[in-house]
């Protein structure tokens, strides 16, 4: 650590907190309107299922009251869900910087992940039946730090996973170089 | 070997086909055994007919869906992009790329029918939590040996390469034999075992012997006489305790008992697990020796140390006893065992295992506190349930009277509101030039500490009741666990910039 070569690159300049580069200052890309459509799909695949239950409920004559108050909860959760995809669309983003993925979801709790290159262990593409439906593709990305660490990015073009993945791929491996 | 080998894109062994028909077939009828056996259940013996037909049918398709999965599944390894890639997915699809150097091992798992059929299972492991999906089910043997070994060779290189790259005099230092001199060696003795294990929390003592009791009732009742002794017990309390104070005499009693009972589990669990407990820092690990059952040993780098935890509480405190909880970066798939737990130990050496791990803790630090919010809400969380515990209790029994009811929840509230006050007061959150530091607990006090550039990444939540405050949660994400921390003012975002820029800027290896 010592060497002398070490002693003339270091330099130890002060740090302002305030002029470091700002997370939030980044101009995020939005990701496809396809994947609102699969939201949609995955409820509307969600309610032929229930009309089914409710059919099979109404053959073996289990009381009206019973399969009201069900069906009823059941209406609630799915104008919540047709709500939350409708709200969730506009708010994912994400963005490439020099040195990091920037990752951001949610409309109830809006959440922002930042992963910085030189952590990533590997990086994935991969493809739903829907998402081949609908042309789009999710990017996986995989740090050590367990589930809450890593991220997929949803709604991509295919080609567009691609390229992310090799972007990423090359700066973590690059900094290896270094 | 030829050098470039495994570049072309592979399959897996034709066997494997009758592999992965095999175990997805099994897959599936397990699913379907319930129904199965409503079938077999059924006097109708002519159901049979359908049934076969129902596994045909079901052998069919596993029969095409292990086909094309066979097809589908891809590897091969991309020399000049120094990666390990594999593509795979029937319905959907996969494309993975592992790079050389993120590698950790690559080693083969056998299961029943693997070695029935005489396929090896190639794992590739990296560090990161989901490996399952990085393995090659079924390759002959032959293929299974030279992809390891190309793969283990590929990541040496890869390895000192970056090695070489790095300062050439840490290289020679690591070369010399290296001096076992012990630092110092700390034996908790059995006075000071009994007194940990006397002070410990004694709630998972508790919550074992709960499921002891519930496993026990469950015995109780698949005997049919046992109604008979429930009827008794049901008219002996009718007859003898009408009365409310009486209730209540044998309810305290009965928590007593299960209070006592819980602190006689801990002390027994603390006092097996931990016995002969001894700690040795020698020159470059922590080593570790415990237990009188089993005798574990464990050796600990503070390199790999991602994430330290100490705990005690006033009695311990008193007594000059403290807990270390030690988080390892590990590739093994099971986190909760690379949480090392170490009790007993005095103040000072809880310092010595600090300085170990870190070197000298930066002074200057800047605190962090939630927001009021924070207590309010914890207040909060706390009340809604007991009020709706008495509120169905109320409507079902109308054992409780409405001023009953409210004296109870306000005698709670208050112990709540102190307690809530209290463990308000305590945390903190502590940001200096290299560390980041959570103080937090009421009874139970933890420090939790790691060092920024130990950081996997970092996330900040913000739900929508926080909008207006504008208040967030932020997670550090470590290899050992997370450090989250809630209701924090906007001015934490600027700590989030700055341990990106300590991640970024670290050329040291995290593990």
């Amino acid at each position: 650590m010592d060497s002398i070569e070490n002693q003339k690159l270091f330099t130890n300049r002060q740090i302002n907190i305030d002029q470091l580069p700002d997370y939030r200052e980044v101009d995020l890309s939005s990701i496809s309107i396809q994947y609102r459509k699969k939201g949609f799909l995955r409820l509307i695949f969600f309610v032929v299922l229930l009309c089914i239950a409710f059919g099979i409920g109404f053959y073996f004559s289990i009381p009206d009251s019973v399969l009201y108050t069900i069906s009823g909860v059941f209406l609630f959760f799915l104008a919540f869900g047709f709500f939350n995809v409708y709200k969730l669309y506009p708010e994912y983003g994400y963005a490439l910087r020099e040195k990091d993925v920037i990752y951001q979801r949610g409309f109830f709790i809006k959440k922002t992940t930042i992963i910085p290159f030189n952590r990533i262990q590997h990086v994935s593409t991969s493809r739903g039946i829907l998402d081949k439906i609908l042309g789009i593709a999710n990017l996986k990305i995989f740090t050590a730090g367990g589930q809450g660490s890593d991220i997929t990015i949803p709604g991509l073009l295919p080609d567009e996973a691609e390229r992310l993945k090799e972007a990423v791929a090359n700066k973590v491996s690059l900094k290896n170089e270094l | 070997m030829n050098y470039k080998a495994f570049e072309n894109s592979q399959r897996q062994s034709e066997i494997g086909i009758l592999f992965i028909f095999l175990s997805s077939l099994y897959k599936s009828l397990r699913g379907f055994w319930v129904l199965g056996l409503y079938f077999l259940l059924g006097k109708t013996s002519d159901n049979l007919i359908y049934i076969f037909l129902g596994i045909g049918a079901i052998a069919v398709l596993a029969l095409i869906f292990s086909f094309l999965s066979y097809r589908n599944f891809k590897f091969f390894i991309n020399y000049e992009k120094k990666e390990f890639v594999l593509q795979k997915g029937v319905f959907s699809s996969e494309h993975i790329s592992i790079p050389f150097d993120k590698i950790q091992q690559v080693y083969f798992k056998r299961s029943v029918l693997q070695r029935v059929i005489n396929v090896y299972e190639v794992v590739v492991d990296t560090a990161g939590s989901s490996k399952k999906e990085i393995s090659i089910k079924a390759l002959s043997k032959e293929k299974a040996d030279a992809l390891r070994e190309i793969l283990m060779d590929l990541i040496e290189d890869e390895i000192e390469k970056n090695a070489s790259t790095f300062d050439e005099i840490s290289v020679e230092e690591n070369k010399k034999p290296q001096k076992k001199s012990i630092s110092w060696t700390y034996k908790l003795s059995l006075l000071s075992l009994i007194k940990v294990a006397l002070t410990s929390n004694y709630i998972r003592g508790i919550w074992l012997l709960m499921i002891f009791v519930g496993s026990i009732q469950n015995e109780l009742s698949s005997i049919p006489e046992g109604e008979v002794y429930v009827d008794q017990a049901t008219s002996y309390m009718n007859n003898n305790y009408g009365e409310f104070i009486q209730i209540a005499s044998v309810i305290i009693l009965f928590f007593v008992a299960v209070f006592l009972l819980g602190v006689l589990i801990t002390f027994i669990e603390v006092f097996v697990k931990y016995f002969g407990l001894t700690l040795t820092q020698t020159r470059d690990s922590l080593d570790l020796q415990m237990g009188l059952k089993t005798n574990t040993r464990t050796s600990l780098k503070p390199k790999r140390i991602q994430l330290i935890r100490e705990e005690t509480n006033p009695i311990q405190r008193w007594l000059n006893l403290y807990q270390v909880q030690l988080s390892v970066a590990s590739s093994d798939d099971n986190l909760a065992k690379s949480n090392v737990k170490i009790p007993g130990l005095r103040k000072e050496h809880l310092e010595k295992i600090n300085y170990f791990i870190f070197g000298d803790i930066d002074e200057n630090q800047k605190t962090y506190k939630p927001h009021f919010i924070w207590f309010v809400r914890n207040i909060n969380l706390a009340i809604l349930p007991v009020w709706i515990v008495l509120g169905l209790v109320n409507s079902f029994s109308g054992w409780l009277t409405w001023p009953t009811m409210f004296m109870i929840l306000g005698i709670y509230g208050i112990f709540v509101g102190i307690f809530q006050y209290l463990a308000y007061k305590k945390t903190e959150l502590f940001v200096s030039e290299n560390f980041i530091e959570k103080k937090s607990g009421v009874w139970f006090q933890q420090t939790e500490r790691l060092q920024l550039y130990k950081l996997q990444s970092v996330t900040a939540k913000q739900p929508f009741f926080y909008k207006r405050r504008n208040l967030y949660n932020v997670t550090f994400h470590t290899a050992g666990g997370d450090l989250y921390f809630r209701a924090l003012p906007a001015n934490i975002l600027r700590e989030l910039n700055y341990s990106l820029y300590k991640i970024e800027t670290s050329t040291l290896a995290w593990m």
